[in-house]
């Protein structure tokens, strides 16, 4: 009866080993010497199931890397692309230079050995070479260098066709003045004297071109043109 | 559920799951159970409190409706005769008691003592855990055990004198 409550209880409850008969628990005990059977490979399976769980975690480890770089490179690119918009490359600077070669009469040319430099305005400048008025009957080399703005070109861009209008007025009166008037008749107040040895060096001066111009000498030949791109040095193309 | 831990708990608990199977079930069928459990086991977000009282209780549930499963009796019988010619534990010489006696001895009890004798000596679980997983009183587990290993005895004295003669 006591045992009894003493289980009822709780208490002492694994002490039942001890409240059994010597005999019981001598056959208790000798029972678990004897070591059951080992699961054979059909209860494995469990593990085999762990190896495709873990597979399939595995897998779906590598997937979550891949769409997490994939997710990297498209933030870098974004981040590249902002970068790009905000810190734009520097503009290209280009020097146009178009030269005009005009024909002029041998006496039109007037054979002065001097170079005239007339700031156009708006970047250009207009280089009238006299010193080539004595080769081949006369020639007066219009060159016009124009530097070049955000777009690569001073005559592109927003108000491109007005300042090629302007350019045009500017070259048409320069060399009418030309034909007309000779080299020395250009640059009143800022004609350079011709360099001695060669080389010219060329003082830019102001010019007002709506002087009365006199009338000269039709020229000889029409004019023609060659018009190309020199990259300043350092400048980006 | 980490593996490793998993495989810890197979290789200590795993045969006395298999034996406490085969009460119902035949080999392969213990077998199938023992895997499910352990399926289930590592399909636990986390441990249980008590493993072993948890694996023996996912056992008994996995057993017995896998005996429910059987569609036919007369399997079932048949299957329950070929456990019995199969062994429960494993043949050694150093063993107190020979493996076919006992397993013999304890194939004939009571399925309720049977029950309560294999956890309490091979699973070594406590009286508490036994009857949390039966569903009984502590007293009514210790009252089983003592019982069926009274008969047990006389079933190996028995059969121990069947042998002697």
């Amino acid at each position: 009866m006591r045992q009894e409550n003493s289980i009822n209880d709780g208490d002492g409850a694994e002490d039942a080993e001890h409240r059994l008969e010597p005999g019981e628990r001598e056959l208790a005990a000798a029972l678990g010497g004897l070591r059951p059977v080992a699961p054979g490979e059909a209860a494995r399976g469990w593990a085999i199931a762990a190896s495709v769980d873990a597979a399939v975690a595995g897998r779906l480890g590598m997937e979550r890397r891949r769409v997490i770089f994939w997710r990297a490179a498209a933030a870098v690119l974004a981040v590249g692309l902002g970068l790009a918009m905000v810190i734009r490359p520097g503009t290209r600077e280009v020097e146009r230079v178009v030269e005009k070669v005009v024909f002029l009469p041998g006496s039109a040319g007037g054979g002065e050995n001097r170079a005239v430099a007339i700031d156009g305005g708006g970047g250009e400048q207009w280089i009238i070479d006299g010193g080539r008025a004595g080769e081949s009957g006369g020639i007066v080399a219009l060159t016009q260098s124009l530097w070049g703005g955000p777009d690569g070109v001073a005559s592109s861009g927003r108000g491109g066709r007005a300042a090629s209008t302007g350019r045009a007025v500017t070259y048409l009166a320069l060399r009418d003045q030309a034909l007309r008037r000779g080299v020395d008749s250009i640059g009143a107040t800022g004609a350079m004297a011709s360099g001695a040895g060669g080389g010219r060096a060329l003082t830019p001066f102001s010019t007002s071109l709506n002087d009365e111009i006199p009338a000269a000498a039709s020229p000889s030949r029409e004019p023609w043109y060659v018009d190309y791109l020199i990259p300043l040095t350092g400048g980006r193309l | 559920m980490e593996a490793r831990l998993v495989q810890q708990w197979f290789d200590a608990h795993a045969g006395a799951v298999l034996l406490y199977a085969r009460q119902w079930l035949e080999r392969a069928g213990a077998e199938d159970v023992v895997q499910e459990v352990f399926v289930r086991l590592m399909g636990q977000k986390s441990a249980p409190e008590n493993v072993r009282a948890w694996l023996f209780a996912a056992g008994r549930n996995a057993a017995i409706d896998a005996l429910r499963s059987s569609t036919s009796r007369v399997g079932r019988e048949r299957r329950a005769a070929v456990a019995r010619s199969e062994e429960w534990f494993e043949a050694r010489t150093e063993d107190l008691i020979d493996a076919a006696t006992a397993q013999e001895a304890l194939a004939g009890l009571a399925m309720e003592q049977r029950e309560v004798i294999v956890m309490r000596i091979w699973g070594e679980m406590t009286l508490a855990e036994i009857g949390a997983v039966m569903g009984e009183a502590v007293s009514t587990v210790f009252s089983r055990y003592q019982s069926g290993l009274k008969a047990l005895r006389q079933k190996m004295e028995s059969a121990c004198g069947r042998k002697t003669r």
